[in-house]
């Protein structure tokens, strides 16, 4: 079972906090590859230590850009920070989806991921993904 | 700049599975193309890990020019999947 994602975007999982958890420890960072199956491509995960502050998370997210890898999961590197500092973040987030690569983000405050979201997918309670259109979403930027 | 209009068009695509595929034309807004072999770069893969816990076992293998393929079964000892020409290939495959 894959799961596809498209280049150049950031797409945050949406669904209960559990669920989406276990999505991401699913995932297989070894698995990656092109949609054709036919070329294997590197995986990048990125978490924080819950002392990271926010300089450094963003100097990690922004060190990605430098790496190799085409598929960037972001598992939950916000946690415990500040409403603006999460913003921040989650900002930087951007720029690695830009320069070529698949972005999935989990985070703790997924309405503030969608932000800077191009897409969702919705994880339901046994753990399928549905792509949600970001377009019912737009009331929250109202 | 090349405009929109002189971009080259996907003509068809045998890729079935492709959300973006539909009776073999392509409906995305644009693809880009790249890698090692100009392979379609617009989506990427991950796969979920699954399956019992223990190691697989080798079926069958079509590979009857390999050393270890004796009637279609595989002989040698154990066998490295990776990535090859394709993401998961056989690695200990040998010609005879």
């Amino acid at each position: 079972m894959g799961l596809r994602l498209p280049v150049g975007d950031v797409t945050v999982l949406l669904g209960p906090a559990a669920v989406r958890r276990q999505v991401m420890a699913a995932l297989d960072d070894d698995s990656g590859r092109c949609a054709s199956g036919h070329s294997a491509v590197r995986v990048q995960r990125l978490a924080a230590a819950a002392d990271d502050d926010v300089h450094r998370r963003i100097a990690a997210i922004e060190a990605v850009r430098e790496a190799p890898a085409t598929i960037v999961l972001i598992d939950r590197v916000t946690d415990g920070l500040t409403a603006p500092d999460r913003r921040a973040v989650l900002a930087a987030l951007r720029p690695v989806a830009t320069g070529g690569r698949a972005v999935l983000v989990d985070d703790d405050d997924p309405v503030a991921a969608l932000a800077v979201a191009d897409g969702a997918l919705r994880a339901d309670p046994a753990g399928r993904l549905s792509a949600e259109s970001l377009g019912d979403l737009d009331y929250l930027g109202s | 700049m090349t405009s929109l209009q002189d971009m080259p068009q996907v003509q068809d695509c045998a890729v079935d599975s492709c959300s973006y595929n539909a009776e073999h034309s392509c409906h995305a807004g644009a693809i880009t193309v790249g890698g090692d072999h100009a392979h379609c770069g617009t989506f990427v893969e991950i796969s979920f890990r699954g399956g019992l816990d223990r190691n697989g076992l080798v079926g069958a293998c079509h590979r009857s020019d390999c050393v270890h393929n004796d009637k279609l079964e595989c002989h040698a000892s154990g066998v490295r999947v990776g990535p090859s020409t394709d993401a998961a290939d056989c690695l200990t495959y040998e010609p005879r």
